[in-house]
């Protein structure tokens, strides 16, 4: 099988590790990832509040440049490049006037024919769990694990159009397909506080703190995610997270293709294992 | 998607009509600023926010922090037993605050995206070091702050999050497209496209 793959901006620096691992767990279930050939920054949420026609022409530059490589389907692992990706799609699609105007400002054509994807809807839709699950080598039994979906993979619903966007259970299924034990936890979708780790760090250690901390009560050994900005929030700031709660945070995160890569048996150093603040040491000692 | 309605149209028919939100069937349950992970800082919850566009306290509204703070993450929508989408109301404000030249209260968030973006239309794409270390310089607060970075800068590097490669911006050969993108929207708003 082959698909069309925007890494984006993080993949690229912050979040190596998720191309990392998306692309040895694409290799071994035999997909052939394409990369959009030149792909810009998606605009991410700083052109979503500065100005409309922007934050949909610049993921719209990338749509029209894989239409033109006959991409009909596009996988974007980041969650929130993916949610200004599928933005662009479907306010294109929806709207002739929209269209044209994204046509003007791009001086290209675009003419509707590309479907983005997230990690998830990739995965569980076009692999299958199925699939899949024939390839685990290494189950990951025992392993406890609290699936975090956050926002921008199911909602705005409207957008996303995928799973339930406050009860999502796609990941949960694949993880139980890997063998893992899904934990049942409260803050599955609850928002990490993103981009605004940037402007007020202090809302962002706290938001990403509820998270970490739920995880570590339910009893969870690691956070599983599909979202760098996420990653960097839950992973990076759990010392800050310590020292604002004065209780001891270290709950590894790994992304979903980490765990989805151990599981299929892939080497620690392909995936990308070592690049996580928060040690992952008793993860890999727990399936070893 | 600028619909061009008369001044003696309401703030709520404009807010309406550019948004396609039915702003006056809302409830008024506030769930929507219980799940806002936001609203704490916000200056105006989100359900005050309808509540304000059907009084047309346009002034307060537009300079306002909360329209500014919003990242389209839908956990309101997703609460709301009026089935609203409250990011399509906070897009169609802050156009219009943009449109009509208010100045926020809020000032960070303005800035720091003004910088990301000055990267991406300079570059094609974003460049996280770059980002982090004018953003940092243009709040004013590299001294207060550079504690805060300390947990976070090294260790990137440490561990390998980050290399030398990731100090030094490419640029895409597209940037000229992208860079065009950008001059025509700036031409379409008068200069203000980011
Ligand atoms: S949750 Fe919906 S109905 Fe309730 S106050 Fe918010 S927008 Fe109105
Ligand atoms: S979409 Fe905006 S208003 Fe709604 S919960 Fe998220 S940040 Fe708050």
């Amino acid at each position: 099988m082959k698909s069309g793959y925007f890494p984006g901006c993080s993949l690229h620096s912050t979040a190596k590790n998720y191309e990392s691992s998306t692309q040895a767990v694409c290799k071994n279930l035999d997909v052939q990832l394409e990369e959009i050939p030149d792909w810009n920054c998606c605009g991410s949420t700083p052109a979503h509040q500065t100005d409309h026609l922007l934050a949909l022409a610049l993921p719209a530059r990338n749509l029209a440049l894989a239409e033109r490589a006959g991409m009909k389907e596009v996988l974007a692992p980041c969650a929130a490049c993916f949610n200004h990706l599928r933005t662009a799609e479907l306010e294109c699609a929806g709207n002739r006037e929209t269209q044209r105007r994204v046509e003007g400002v791009l001086g290209m054509t675009y003419g509707n024919s590309v479907h983005v994807m997230n990690i998830l809807e990739f995965l569980v839709e076009r692999v299958g769990i199925d699939k899949i699950s024939a390839k685990v080598k290494r189950p990951l039994k025992g392993l406890r694990i609290a699936p975090y979906y956050g926002c921008m993979l199911t909602r705005p619903a409207k957008i996303a159009r995928f799973d339930h966007p406050v009860n999502p259970l796609s990941m949960d299924h694949l993880l139980e397909a890997l063998g893992a034990d899904v934990v049942a936890w409260g803050a599955k979708t609850e928002c990490c506080g993103a981009a605004h780790v940037l402007t007020r760090p202090d809302v962002v250690i706290e938001l990403s703190g509820r998270i970490i901390y739920e995880a570590k009560d339910s009893g969870a050994d690691a956070v599983a995610t599909a979202c760098p900005m996420c990653m960097s929030n839950l992973d990076l700031r759990q010392n800050a997270m310590t020292k604002a709660t004065g209780k001891e945070a270290k709950v590894p995160v790994l992304y979903l293709t980490e765990l989805l890569g151990l599981a299929l048996g892939i080497s620690r150093a392909e995936l990308g294992m070592r690049k996580h603040v928060v040690s992952t040491a008793p993860v890999l000692e727990k399936i070893s | 998607m600028k619909v061009l309605l008369e001044e003696k149209h309401s703030l709520l028919e404009e807010v309406e009509a550019r948004s396609g939100q039915k702003v006056q069937e809302c409830y008024q349950c506030s769930k929507c600023s219980g799940g806002c992970p936001f609203s704490g800082i916000m200056d105006y919850a989100p359900n005050s926010i309808l509540e304000m566009i059907v009084y047309g306290l346009k002034d307060q509204l537009l300079s306002s922090k909360a329209i500014q703070m919003c990242i389209q993450c839908g956990t309101c929508g997703a609460q709301c037993p009026a089935g609203f989408e409250m990011y399509e109301v906070m897009n169609v404000l802050r156009e219009l605050a943009k449109e009509e030249g208010y100045v926020s209260r809020e000032v960070k968030i303005p800035k720091m995206n003004q910088i990301f973006l000055g990267e991406v239309r300079k570059g094609g794409r974003m460049h996280e070091v770059n980002l982090m270390v004018k953003n940092m310089l243009s709040q004013g607060e590299l001294v207060r702050d550079v504690t805060s970075l300390i947990p976070i800068g090294p260790p990137m590097f440490v561990k390998g999050i980050m290399g030398m490669g990731d100090v030094f911006a490419h640029k895409i050969q597209g940037q000229a497209q992208v860079e065009q993108i950008f001059a025509k929207i700036e031409k379409m708003r008068g200069g203000v496209a980011s």
